[in-house]
């Protein structure tokens, strides 16, 4: 008999079972640390501490990738440095217990870095990390973030922020769960996009022990703690039946009773890419540029934008991409597009409003248009107020635009974002969208009021709701037999 | 006491991975070392975030000095070292 049935919320779809490992959340010193009275002991402390932090991620850099080792190193640096160390003992000096004078050696470099700006953003980060990891050794409980993986991991949090999502070794990740989350959230897509299963809001996820075998239902949302041999059995059947399923299909996506349905995936980078271009899918519903970039610290220059886009493009050649311009802020900040803080930022300053006030992140919108024209007619920009090469308006189904629907075809459903490639006959009500002067400022999830909208939903032609919503003319210019003389309003 | 000065060849400056670079080089060294910009107050150059504090620019000039036994060869690769544009390789 299997054990303990967690039911959560499955947002990627399979089967698998594997070890838990668990995603520590950010630690933060105590308020009400004492005032050590063997201040000796509470300096060694704080010096085991940083040392551990340093051991630790040197660790995780000698099996790390080209890309995360020297950012690894470099933090492993700063957990080594003096100067910090020497601050944080003068702060146990003061009379500061171990993991508040961390802290505040910590924020003593933060506050010179942040007054510094520019490339130091992201240093502060990393710096803030370092302080966050010293502050749990020294509380003696585990280190924030994704620990280094040794094999197979069912990863299991809270909820993971974008950066560690995607910082996730992809080898050795094999199912995701998180306590929190929803069916939008970044974990779930980055788990469809890894192929992954992922079960979102399951109950008392994080106090499942590290170590512990969890089968994961990616499709029922089922997370069983302990599974028996039956129940493995039975994913692995399953799982073996769905790979041989999805092996045997090809040609355009439709429903059983022929209605088509575009099969686009979502990318966030060259290696998506790659993997999205070898399936046998339409192309790309929605490439978020702002991955590529989370953690830069600079502005890439046009030379590496270039380079990233034609690498993105290239396995896609006579399929559309659909491109999204830098929708960074809130959970996604980018270190070189930072305009400061802002009461909204998940309705903020991004996307389009982002691009008028700090004009070089356009580059990526004009490079999005440049790199791929030759080979690819069908891309958009996530805005059109770019001059010729700005097909289409806003990215977002735009529920408000003067009466006409929200922008998208059912054939597109399931593209998170809702950034349809405008048909021939869709075009007039794109049209409609440019010349409005609305921003395509979020990400398709919420529109402004903060009702949750689903995928579009058909409308058919001379239905109530297509007429209330007077979108186009044409058709039922067309249907009463008169002259096409407009094509929308 | 051994002294250069040099000018910031990357084109980045010297913050992230090339002060990551700077500073494992003059740990390697084992010697007191510090730079800092000429006639100001100079900081530890084995330390990472005094170096990454000092916010030397690409085209700056940055004085380094250093004590001890084989001072001068460690500066003249350190020095070697900040002359390269350290963000274009690898």
């Amino acid at each position: 008999m299997s054990g303990d049935i967690r039911t959560g919320v499955g947002v990627s779809a399979g089967t698998v079972a594997g070890p838990v490992v668990q995603v520590a959340p950010p630690v933060q010193a105590p308020a009400d640390e004492p005032t050590p009275t063997d201040s000796g002991a509470a300096v060694d402390a704080v010096l085991g501490a940083f040392a551990a932090v340093a051991t630790d991620l040197d660790e995780r850099a000698a099996v790390a990738d080209d890309h995360a080792k020297p950012i690894l190193k470099a933090t492993a640096l700063i957990a080594r440095d003096k100067q910090l160390a020497k601050e944080a003992g003068k702060q146990v000096g003061a009379g500061k217990g171990p993991a508040t004078a961390i802290a505040a050696a910590v924020e003593t470099y933060a506050a010179q870095f942040e007054a510094l700006g520019g490339y130091f953003a992201e240093r502060v980060t990393d710096l803030r990390d370092v302080g966050s990891r010293a502050i749990a050794a020294v509380l003696g409980v585990p280190m924030p973030g994704v620990p280094a993986l040794t094999g197979p991991s069912v990863i299991v949090a809270s909820d993971l922020a974008p950066a560690e999502t995607a910082a996730l070794d992809r080898s050795k990740v094999v199912a995701i769960v998180t306590e929190a989350g929803g069916r939008t959230s970044h974990t779930a897509i980055l788990a469809a996009q890894m192929g992954i299963p992922a079960v979102v809001q399951v109950p008392g996820a994080t106090s499942i022990p590290a170590g512990t075998v969890v089968a994961v239902d990616g499709d029922s949302g089922e997370v069983t703690v302990d599974p028996d041999m039956a129940l493995v059995e039975a994913q692995r059947e399953r799982r073996e039946r769905r790979a041989a399923a999805l092996a045997g299909v090809s040609g355009p996506g439709r429903t059983s009773d022929g209605h088509p349905v575009a099969l686009l995936a979502n990318i966030g980078g060259v290696d998506d890419a790659v993997a999205a271009g070898a399936q046998d899918l339409e192309g790309v519903g929605l490439f978020r540029t702002e991955f590529v970039y989370l953690s830069a610290s600079t502005m890439p220059t046009v030379e590496e934008q270039a380079e990233v886009y034609r690498a993105v493009l290239a396995p896609f050649d006579g399929r559309r991409v659909v491109v999204r311009t830098l929708d960074a802020g809130a959970d996604k900040p980018l270190a070189f597009a930072n305009l400061g803080e802002e009461e909204n930022p998940a309705l903020g300053r991004r996307g389009l409003r982002l691009c008028q006030e700090k004009p070089e992140p356009d580059r990526l919108a004009t490079l999005g248009a440049g790199a791929g024209r030759a080979r690819h007619r069908r891309r958009r920009q996530g805005h059109g107020a770019h001059g010729r090469d700005g097909r289409g308006g806003g990215m977002v189904r735009l529920p408000c635009a003067r009466g006409g629907p929200a922008l998208g075809r059912r054939d597109d459903r399931g593209a998170r974002g809702g950034a349809p490639c405008p048909s021939r006959a869709r075009r007039g009500r794109l049209r409609l969208a440019r010349h409005q002067r609305f921003g395509a400022v979020h990400d398709g999830r919420r529109p402004y009021g903060g009702r949750a909208v689903g995928p579009p939903r058909p409308v058919a032609a001379g239905s109530a709701r297509h007429g209330r919503r007077r979108v186009c003319r044409r058709r039922r210019d067309r249907q009463a037999g008169g002259r096409v003389r407009r094509i929308c309003r | 006491m051994a002294q250069r000065t040099v000018t910031i060849a990357s084109s980045v400056g010297l913050h992230a991975r090339p002060a990551a670079l700077f500073v494992e080089a003059a740990q390697e060294t084992g010697l007191d070392i510090e730079i800092g910009r000429p006639g100001e107050d100079a900081v530890d150059a084995t330390s990472i975030l005094g170096v990454m504090a000092l916010g030397a620019k690409h085209g700056e000039e940055v004085a380094l000095t250093a004590e001890g036994d084989g001072a001068e060869a460690a500066l003249d690769s350190l020095v070697a070292l900040l002359s390269r544009d350290l963000d274009a390789e690898g």
